[in-house]
């Protein structure tokens, strides 16, 4: 087991200090809840068991998948792409962030995903945007450098910016705009000129029988002067230039900060978090393993200041309170609340953060709780009864304790503990109450949060 | 209250001794509604030693009933009732409804129905073994209820403001108006003490003329009967209640002649025979379709024809569909037969036709071509085709139109089959897909057009769209419209043969659906994968999802054919479900 961290910083990426109370199930949730879609009752006792760093050892590290995970993944990746439908296609990756065995990676690939947003509305094949899928999880926790680099030939991605259009007389700019401003550098950190140069490196880069297909015929072979280089560059030519950037580590830090840790993060921790990104080439693995094991992840400041997107929201909830999720109206809930996944809105993804949150969206999300709690449309809930047994929730300030535990990232106000205790006191049979009780806290606003 | 007394009245007591006769022979005349049981003892025996409730337990949805606290509390009433009673409950439900019960509903539409449950105690011991159980439970409640011996062997239990229950030697009555309860158990308790006057005044539901005619087509010893007044079953100012337009076209051309038989019928009957292999669900409205007006009468079979064609005596037939109907009368005349917001979408469908037939009525050069008989089949194809296999394996679908003009018919439908094959075609090349080249052949002498692919398309698991290839001929005054070459040869050869299955068709059948559940098995398990991701989509793990689709498999595989059929007789309509298992 490796140490906690092997962290030498000493700013915010410094390794986090349990102090006296030590790693606490709170701890422990705050983590599963930011590493994955949810935690269960049962992994976050078993990672407030493992301790810290055999936590961060499993998460951070590509585990094997069981025998049935295999074979049920298996069964639906080939139904996805047996009858070409998308909502197969989501059915598939919504039960491998649901059951995975490598749950961070699934949350790094929909990162991935989100930063390279490509829409199958576009693209109109399964196959290929599977494809794609594969390239982000093979590369969850691998090497952003290299996927920049893969992902410029990959043919969901040259279909979804034109790469075919893009002509040696007549160079389109899409793919090359979105390489600057929301793949690698941001917004400010290029000009038109570079943009206009580097989509002249991309041409050729187009798509042929399904395949990447270097069309030398339409490449401009001339001199190009990109970001300060000038040189014969082709496309990897760019991304190489792109790379050595500082912008780009800066990019990909704010990218981690705002997914895992704080909504606004401050220039130095960004740039903290960059130098991190810088110092391991880019490799996800220990930069992730870095952050989580951070004092700035752990402090009271990042806990319960995540608004949650439809993903962590849906999932988990069901992670965390459904025995068997039905996948189909889970990725019906998703798309109401505007996250199907393979359906990007935008060439920028979903940009959430205080955007997931509007009156629409928030009388969805206390619709989705209420189904939730009745058991019925997105599966069975957990045994309750069972859940009083094993806890001894036998009155009404023992399940609110217990379940605002479970559920909530921060400790709720006594106000909101008085209410939920009163209507608790109101129920006679205990798995009545506390269905109630998940009801009512799956629709708070402390809920949302993370 | 009287309700919830009557719904307890049918749950739990059912007892009968098995007479001849019909269980409507105890009820009096003039019901809205009602429901006869016949011999159940005989089907919970079968479902009992056939294993079919273990059977059930085993199979994940069984486990999860299981695991309701709801199944528990059902369980727990179980337990009281066998302790209380002495018996097992399916030996007190076999022992106690082993021959004829008898539910009645009356009254007027809108006011508050009245309830008569009568039954017949088929074995006198368990029975007496029961009154002697519950004669505590009755002295307890003396106060909310009034005890009486109105005649030898009899007790009346009578509570206030709901209704009466009346038990004998062998029979109970119960009923909610005491007065018509009464003329139903005085009878029993007369024929139980051998006392005849009663029975002369009594009238039956049994002696109704509506519902003789009903009984009669209900098949030999059906095991349930169901009956309904629909004279009865007018609005207050007498209108009836079944609309006489429908907003679904589709559904106008399926049921509206059904439907309209039902209303004017003054009667509508239902009864289920489970026989040894087999069984049969018919629905029966007696009336004369001859009196339907044209566009109704046009959804039946023609006087003295024989309805929809027989099915293509092709070996491998998983199943089909055959109708008759004179679609073109039908059309002319749906102003009187659909609502008034069903109609634009029918002059938008005609201006569109246009462009594809310019200068055509679609009523006069469409329709008008068009003979009475379609037929939908599916059997299963190959894929030489294909240099590998589609993903999706699917059966392959024929649609067999029977053209009033032949010649004219298949140039018109040829037509429309390039014009979806050229459109396709587009969608092909946007798709990267390998697009059709229409060509043709011969066989048997029959000239068969068909799609074939520019280049064959290689891989294990193709597209879905790689299961087709669609193909057409015509044979005769048959055209054949396919979605397989294959299969557009096997209807060939079987429709230049005669077919052993036209022989006699009467009663005319004015549609025929038909499925071999073996058949249906092979088509569903070639693509056992797809059902099994299906369970897993819905929240099973992988080896639960593999049991579910064994499960359907094994049942389907157990059911030899399943049928249904609506058929036109001199008195009426018959709707008919019937099926036969190993």
């Amino acid at each position: 087991m490796m140490p906690f961290s092997q962290s030498t910083s000493t700013g915010p990426l410094a390794p986090h200090d349990f102090g006296p109370s030590g790693w606490t199930k709170a701890d422990a949730a705050h983590l599963l809840r930011r590493a994955q879609y949810g935690a269960s009752p049962a992994e976050m006792e078993q990672a407030h068991r493992a301790g810290p760093a055999a936590t961060l050892d499993r998460l951070c590290a590509i585990q094997t998948e069981s025998a049935e995970f295999t074979r049920a993944d298996d069964l639906l990746r080939k139904t996805a792409l047996d009858t070409g439908s998308t909502a197969n296609l989501q059915a598939w990756w919504l039960h491998r962030m649901l059951r995975s065995a490598n749950p961070l990676a699934e949350k790094m690939t929909f990162l991935w995903h989100n930063l390279f947003a490509t829409s199958n509305d576009k693209v109109k094949d399964v196959a290929l945007m599977l494809a794609q899928n594969d390239l982000f999880r093979a590369q969850a926790l691998g090497d952003y450098g290299k996927l920049l680099h893969q992902i410029a030939r990959d043919p969901a991605m040259l279909i979804w910016l034109d790469g075919n259009a893009n002509r040696r007389r007549h160079p389109n700019e899409n793919f090359a705009r979105e390489v600057m401003e929301l793949f690698s550098l941001g917004v400010g950190n290029y000009t038109e000129k570079d943009i206009q140069e580097a989509a002249r490196c991309f041409t050729g880069w187009h798509m042929r029988d399904g395949e990447f297909w270097f069309n030398d015929t339409q490449h401009d072979t001339g001199s190009k002067t990109v970001l300060g280089s000038t040189g014969a560059f082709d496309g990897d030519g760019v991304i190489d230039i792109c790379l050595k950037q500082p912008a780009c580590p800066r990019f990909i830090a704010t990218r981690l900060l705002k997914t895992f840790v704080q909504p606004e993060p401050d220039v130095a921790t960004v740039q903290a978090l960059a130098d991190c990104i810088r110092r391991h080439q880019f490799q996800m693995a220990p930069v992730l393993r870095e952050l989580l094991a951070s004092r700035l992840f752990f402090s009271p400041k990042s806990r319960g200041c995540l608004i949650k997107s439809p993903l962590d929201l849906v999932l988990g909830a069901e992670r965390a309170l459904v025995t068997a999720p039905r996948l189909e109206p889970t990725a019906r809930c998703l798309e109401e609340l505007g996250q199907a996944v393979f359906l990007p809105p935008t060439v920028k993804g979903w940009e959430g953060g205080r955007l997931w949150i509007s009156s629409t969206t928030y009388l969805l999300r206390a619709n989705f709780a209420s189904e939730l709690a009745a058991g019925t449309k997105y599966g069975p809930l957990m045994d309750l009864d069972a859940q009083a047994r094993d806890h001894q929730l036998l009155n009404a300030t023992q399940a609110v304790t217990h379940y605002t535990g479970l559920l909530l990232a921060t400790p709720p106000d006594a106000a909101v503990v008085a209410r939920l205790r009163a209507f608790a006191s109101d129920q006679t049979a205990p798995a009545t109450r506390d269905r109630g009780l998940l009801q009512l806290i799956l629709a708070l606003p402390e809920y949302q949060l993370m | 209250m009287r309700r919830l007394f009557a719904s307890l009245c049918t749950v739990c007591l059912i007892t009968l001794a098995c007479r001849a006769g019909d269980p409507a022979e105890m009820l009096p005349a003039g019901a809205i509604a009602s429901v006869q049981l016949n011999n159940l003892a005989g089907l919970i025996d079968r479902v009992e030693k056939a294993g079919l409730i273990e059977a059930f337990y085993s199979t994940p949805q069984g486990l999860e009933l299981l695991q309701r606290p709801e199944f528990n509390k059902a369980l727990a009433v179980k337990a009281i009732v066998e302790q209380q009673t002495g018996m097992p409950i399916l030996e007190l439900a076999k022992t106690l409804v082993g021959g004829e019960v008898a539910l009645g509903l009356y009254g007027k539409l809108g006011a508050q129905p009245e309830f008569i449950l009568a039954a017949r105690i088929k074995n006198r011991d368990p029975w007496e073994q029961f009154r002697k159980r519950l004669q505590p439970f009755l002295d307890l409640a003396e106060g909310q209820v009034s005890l009486s011996s109105p005649a030898k062997g009899v007790t009346l239990v009578s509570i206030q403001k709901v209704g009466s229950i009346a038990l004998g030697n062998d029979w109970l009555v119960a009923g909610t108006q005491a007065a018509a309860t009464q003329s139903v158990w005085q009878r029993l308790a007369n024929d139980q003490n051998g006392i005849d006057a009663a029975k002369n005044t009594f009238k039956a539901l049994a002696a109704d003329p509506d519902y003789q005619s009903m009984r009669r087509q209900a098949g030999d010893q059906p095991v349930v009967t169901a009956y309904l007044a629909t004279k009865a079953l007018k609005g207050p100012l007498g209108n009836r209640l079944i609309p006489s337009k429908m907003d679904n076209p589709l559904a106008s051309l399926w049921f509206g002649g059904l439907v309209e038989m039902a209303a004017r019928s003054p009667a509508v009957g239902a009864s289920l025979s489970v026989r040894e292999n087999d069984f049969d669900l018919r629905v029966v409205a007696p009336g004369q379709i001859a009196k339907l007006d044209a566009g109704r009468r046009a959804l039946f079979p023609a006087d003295g024809k024989p309805g929809a064609n027989p099915f293509p005596a092709i070996p491998t037939l998983i199943g089909g569909i055959a109708f008759d109907r004179d679609i073109a009368t039908w059309y002319t005349h749906r102003e009187q037969l659909l609502d008034g917001k069903a109609l634009p979408g029918f002059d938008q469908f005609e201006t569109g036709l246009a462009n594809i037939l310019p200068g055509k009525d679609f009523a006069k050069d469409v329709l008008s071509v068009l003979g009475r008989s379609i037929t939908v089949v599916a059997a299963p194809q190959d894929y030489s085709h294909l240099d590998g296999t589609p993903g999706v394996k699917l059966p392959g679908f024929a649609v067999i139109i029977d053209l009033a003009k032949p010649k004219e018919g298949s140039n018109l439908l040829n037509l429309f089959l390039q014009t979806l094959s050229a459109i396709l075609n587009i969608e092909a090349g946007q798709q990267g897909r390998q697009p059709w080249v229409m060509t043709s052949e011969t066989h048997q002498g029959v000239q068969v057009t068909f799609a074939d692919y520019l280049n064959k398309p290689k891989g294990k698991d193709l597209p879905v769209v790689n299961n087709f290839t669609p193909a057409a001929a015509l044979v005769g005054d048959k055209y054949l419209l396919c979605s397989s070459k294959g299969l557009c040869k096997q209807l060939i050869d079987a429709y230049t043969k005669p077919n052993p299955d036209a022989g006699n068709r009467q009663p005319a059948k004015a549609e025929d659906w038909a499925v071999s559940g073996p058949r249906l098995a092979d088509a569903l398990m070639l693509n056992r994968g797809l059902l099994e991701a299906g369970g897993i989509k819905n929240g099973r793990t992988e080896q639960q999802a593999k049991e579910e689709v064994q499960v359907l498999e094994n049942a389907l595989r157990k059911v030899e054919k399943v049928r249904l059929g609506s058929l036109s007789h001199p008195w009426g309509i018959e709707v008919r479900l019937e099926g036969n298992w190993k």
